[in-house]
């Protein structure tokens, strides 16, 4: 094996995005924590915090032979389900607008389905290659990662995360896909998930207003069509070049969750389509690179890791720009490294440091 | 590591992100690009707070340019009710500061609209009580110019009313607005959802620029001289209502029009329309034998007739078809010129009947009978005069002596212009010119002749005439002392629309004439509106030669005086009491002129020369105004014994 150094592009195109979101992240949120905590660097100095702590994890992870992670999983599998099980109650879980998503850990909170992403894609990665020949076969390739996901899925539901859940499910299923799972089984899946997604969707009131008001946000722009209706005016004030930096006014209370889910906004309207392009590249770069490290890994379980970490964050990012333009109905999921966030913005670097040590260990 | 199935799937869910990725562009750009504009126009709409700034209305001047209608900057103070939390707690502090109750200001607080007024032009002292801290969210002031005029009552007719929104509503105020308005400014600041103004945000001025000065034809000494008379002989009258309008012949421009009743410009309100109505140009009315001199002019233009013409008066008493035709008294023969001076109908009927229906017509329309003026006033109307194919039997004995004809005041004294004028119709006007604040001319207006109605030297013979009237017939009590006056009187029976026949106690008196007669400064006509009459050797009569002529004749003399016309001849040791302005009133004594230099002529000179003459002269200087001298009292040429002051009126330009 010849020596060579981590791939460099895409620690680049991560830095980008981080320091992209750095920089809205202070835009949207100086006016709104001014206001909530009488100091405009109130979100931006926790920002930087996680930055730092998530590129430290990404470093350390990209140290870390990936082939030894596996042997974490059991401990990992146990505190993540430990963790989901945990928000659930009253006395440990944090509730922001109707959901338990939040552990409360002394002032600052952690969000285990960050956590629970990614020990999922580590364990599906380990699961399907270690079971390479029986992947075929029902009960010993297909069923027992498949409770492991189920429980981890429903207790996701339960907080509820639909968002989340969501991800982790199609990022799952790609797994299974690549790994060569047999298409009836995927497609029995999806007659299994299908209707149970349409009775989640209807039997929740909000989810139920959010698919109505993403098909016509008109039709209720005070109630459920605010935050999207909110995001179409942000976007559409900046045209092609957007107003400048800081000069948006969205954020000015009338956009909810400015730097948090909604970032996306405020980044088009003051850098405009050429801002928004911008980003949408990176991430497209980041697919690219991570996908060619999932071609390149020398195993398949590093080719599953770095496929699923890709596909998740991928994923996130898109199904994130979709929503704020209106294009997806309204999910609760933060942009990848810009949106404000430390559980996601620290279990994201280390899932590119994972990444970076995947590459590190590539074949040829 | 993947094999070569897991590869193709790998390819394939590529294939799909990168899908997912393009498609998002696809939708991005169309928001960004497509839909920008209108969402642009949403979001501004949301956060973009715009306020008007009112424009201050320019200022009316008279013709020398004393202000007669102002603006002053005030505060109204609105509420965005949406915007107000505590409502109660707002509506508690604004009562005791606009000294309203409580549950009216949170009324109006409660309306679910985006802007409500609070109050509406209040002082400064009060607007700064409300910039205290605590009661300045979702409440606000504006500056809104208020209208004041400081001469209360004075030309209200003429120079009308701007309505709390500073429109124009009436007179000049109305006819003028679009240039005394000016265009209101904006004030675009950026609010925050909440309804805070952001500092940071977008914060532009566009400030209103102010309406343009209007500077009249009207004078205001000469203004306050017509109504003072006019108000006399309104009250004096108990008439119904009563017109003056002071006119240079030469140039058709109005130097005063009044009308009584009258009202207070600052209360407008308060007033009903009926008064606030300039009766001048709105109110019609027969003029009866005011109107012979249109008959006497044609007839004289036309040559049917010569002076020495005589026309036999039948003894006071004339049938037509079975009407009969009364004169005052029961002349016989008389000849032209006495027919006019006495103003005997039957004579003035006969005088028609040589120049036949159609030529009376042709004249009447001429002299601009039946159709507008055009004066610059908002509501004039044309007045009815009937084709002769329309006339009956009688009209012949009527339309000559001023009946089945009315006409506005204004028509009556423009036609009557035409004559002092040596035989032009002049238009009349009342806006010399608008000017800018800036002192820039932006209209400047001048005499608009309209016709030639009879030749110069039909309108000098007629006017001879006309003297008569004053000096030997009807019009004696128009006479000035030292110049010669033109005029014709006016007595018409009102029509009883009850009975259809004219009424023997209502009637319309009234008075036009010119002076000097031959170089006429001004032509005044008054109309007296059912007064209640004068006792008469033991009759009540209603002659305009009793009770509009004496209005005539005191307003003539002023006006000359105060126009520094030189009389053709002075009167010895008579006093004449002249009261130039309704702020300086003084009494000046006309004595024998001894000194042949007498008062110095300081007209066009400035400020610091006038004090230097005056102080040569020792007289105490009393300025008003600022500029250049216009006027002064007491007048040029005036002795100066006795005189221990001067008062001096300065304008600029």
């Amino acid at each position: 094996m010849k020596k060579v150094s981590f791939h460099l592009g895409l620690f680049l195109v991560t830095l980008a995005l981080l320091s992209i979101g750095i920089i809205m992240v202070y835009s949207a949120s100086a006016i709104l924590s001014l206001e909530k905590y009488n100091d405009p660097y109130f979100f931006l100095k926790r920002q930087l915090a996680w930055a730092f702590l998530g590129l430290s994890g990404m470093l350390a992870a990209s140290r870390i032979n990936y082939r030894a992670l596996p042997r974490l999983l059991k401990p990992l599998l146990f505190l993540t389900l430990l963790l989901l099980i945990l928000v659930l109650f009253p006395q440990f879980g944090k509730e922001i607008a109707g959901a338990r998503r939040w552990l409360k850990v002394g002032d600052f909170t952690l969000q285990p389905s960050e956590l629970a992403k990614l020990v999922l894609i580590l364990y599906m990665a380990d699961a399907l290659s270690r079971k390479k020949e029986k992947i075929r076969s029902f009960a010993y390739g297909f069923l027992p990662p498949l409770l492991i996901l189920g429980a981890i899925f429903i207790l996701i539901l339960l907080q509820p995360d639909l968002g989340t859940g969501l991800i982790i499910l199609v990022v799952i299923l790609s797994m299974l896909f690549v790994s060569g799972v047999r298409l009836a089984h995927l497609f029995s899946l999806f007659l299994v998930a299908i209707p149970s997604i349409w009775l989640l969707i209807n039997k929740v009131g909000y989810r139920k207003r959010r698919i109505l008001v993403f098909l016509d946000p008109w039709s209720d722009p005070q109630g459920a069509g605010f935050q999207i209706i909110q995001s179409l005016l942000a976007l559409g004030s900046g045209g092609i070049l957007g107003r400048g930096l800081g000069e948006g006014t969205q954020k000015l209370f009338y956009l909810p969750a400015p730097h948090t889910d909604f970032i996306f906004a405020i980044l088009g309207e003051e850098l405009g389509l050429v801002g928004g392009m911008a980003v949408i590249i990176l991430f497209g770069a980041f697919i690219y690179f991570g996908a060619r490290i999932a071609r390149r890994a020398p195993d398949l379980f590093g080719s599953l890791l770095a496929l699923g970490i890709t596909t998740w964050i991928g994923l996130q990012a898109m199904i994130n720009i979709g929503v704020v333009t209106g294009f997806l109905p309204t999910k609760g999921l933060p942009l990848p490294f810009i949106s404000f966030g430390g559980s996601s913005l620290i279990f994201s670097l280390i899932g590119v440091g994972i990444l970076l040590s995947i590459s590190l260990r590539r074949e040829g | 590591m993947f094999e070569k199935g897991q590869r193709v799937r790998a390819s394939l869910i590529l294939f799909f992100l990168f899908t997912f990725l393009f498609t998002l562009t696809l939708r991005l750009a169309y928001l960004q690009i497509v839909r920008s504009p209108e969402l642009e126009e949403k979001a501004r709409s949301q956060w973009r707070r715009t306020i008007k700034i009112e424009p201050q209305r320019g200022i009316i001047y008279d013709r020398r340019m004393r202000k007669l209608a102002i603006s002053l900057p005030l505060y109204s103070l609105y509420a965005r009710p949406k915007e107000i939390e505590n409502k109660e707690e707002i509506a508690e502090k604004l009562s005791l500061i606009l000294e309203k109750d409580p549950p009216q200001i949170l009324e109006k607080l409660n309306k679910e609209k985006n802007f409500a007024w609070l109050a509406r032009k209040m002082p400064r002292d009060l607007a700064e009580r409300i910039r205290e801290p605590g009661i300045s969210n979702g409440v606000g002031l504006t500056e809104e110019p208020k209208r004041l005029y400081p001469k209360g009552d004075l030309a209200c007719h003429l120079l009308g009313f701007a309505g709390i929104d500073d429109q124009g509503l009436e007179g000049i105020e109305l006819s003028y607005n679009r240039y005394i308005k000016g265009t209101p400014g904006w004030l675009l600041s950026t609010r925050d959802a909440r309804g805070r103004n952001v500092l940071s945000g977008e914060y532009r001025l566009y400030p209103p620029s102010g309406g343009y000065d209007i500077i009249l034809t009207m004078d205001e000494s000469i203004q306050y001289i017509a109504e003072k008379e006019l108000e006399r002989i309104y009250e004096e009258q108990e008439a119904k209502s009563a017109t003056i309008i002071v006119m240079d012949p030469k140039t058709g421009e109005i130097l005063a029009l009044a009308n009584r009743p009258s009202y207070d410009l600052d209360r407008f309100g308060d007033y009903p329309p009926d008064m606030r109505r300039n009766r001048a140009i709105t109110d019609l009315f027969e003029p009866g034998s005011a109107l012979k001199f249109v008959t006497a002019a044609a007839a004289l233009a036309e040559n049917v007739v010569e002076y020495e013409d005589r026309f036999y008066c039948e003894k006071g008493s004339f049938r037509v078809l079975d009407h009969v035709v009364h004169d005052v008294k029961k002349y016989e023969w008389l000849t032209f010129p006495e027919v006019i001076e006495k103003s005997s109908n039957i004579g003035t009927i006969k005088l028609a009947q040589e120049l036949g229906p159609l030529k009376l017509y042709e004249y009447l329309r001429s002299f601009g009978f039946g159709s507008l003026t055009g004066i610059d006033l908002p509501g004039e109307v044309s007045g009815v005069l009937r084709k002769p194919s329309k006339w009956s039997g009688l009209s012949m004995a009527a339309v000559p002596i001023g009946q089945e004809i009315s006409v506005t005041a204004i028509q009556l004294a423009t036609a009557a212009s035409a004559v002092a004028n040596g035989g032009v119709l002049m238009g009349p006007w009342v806006v010399r010119a608008i000017v800018s604040q800036d002192g820039r001319v932006i209209k400047e207006f001048g005499p608009l002749p309209i016709r030639r109605v009879i030749s110069q030297e039909t309108a000098s013979r007629l006017t001879d005439i006309l003297k008569g009237v004053v000096v030997k017939g009807t019009g004696t009590n128009a006479r000035v002392p030292g110049y010669e006056v033109a005029g014709k009187t006016g007595t018409a029976q009102k029509m009883d629309p009850k009975t259809g026949r004219y009424s023997q106690d209502k009637a319309v008196a009234s008075f036009l004439g010119w002076v000097p007669a031959d170089d006429p400064r001004i032509l005044i006509l008054v109309v007296v509106d059912e007064p209640k009459g004068l006792t008469l050797e033991g009759r009540m009569v209603h002659y305009g030669g009793l009770i509009a002529a004496p209005v005539f004749r005191e307003v003539a003399q002023r006006t000359l005086c105060y126009l520094n016309v030189p009389p053709e001849k002075c009167p010895r040791g008579e006093v004449i009491r002249v009261e130039i302005s309704n702020l300086e009133p003084e009494v000046i004594e006309r004595k024998e002129l001894e000194r042949e230099e007498g008062m110095p002529e300081l007209k066009g000179k400035s400020m610091r020369e006038v004090l230097r003459i005056l102080n040569d002269y020792d007289l105490r200087p009393n300025f008003i105004g600022s500029g250049w001298a216009v006027g002064q009292n007491p007048f040029p040429g005036a002795p100066l014994e006795e005189v221990r002051g001067c008062t001096v009126w300065f304008a600029s330009q």
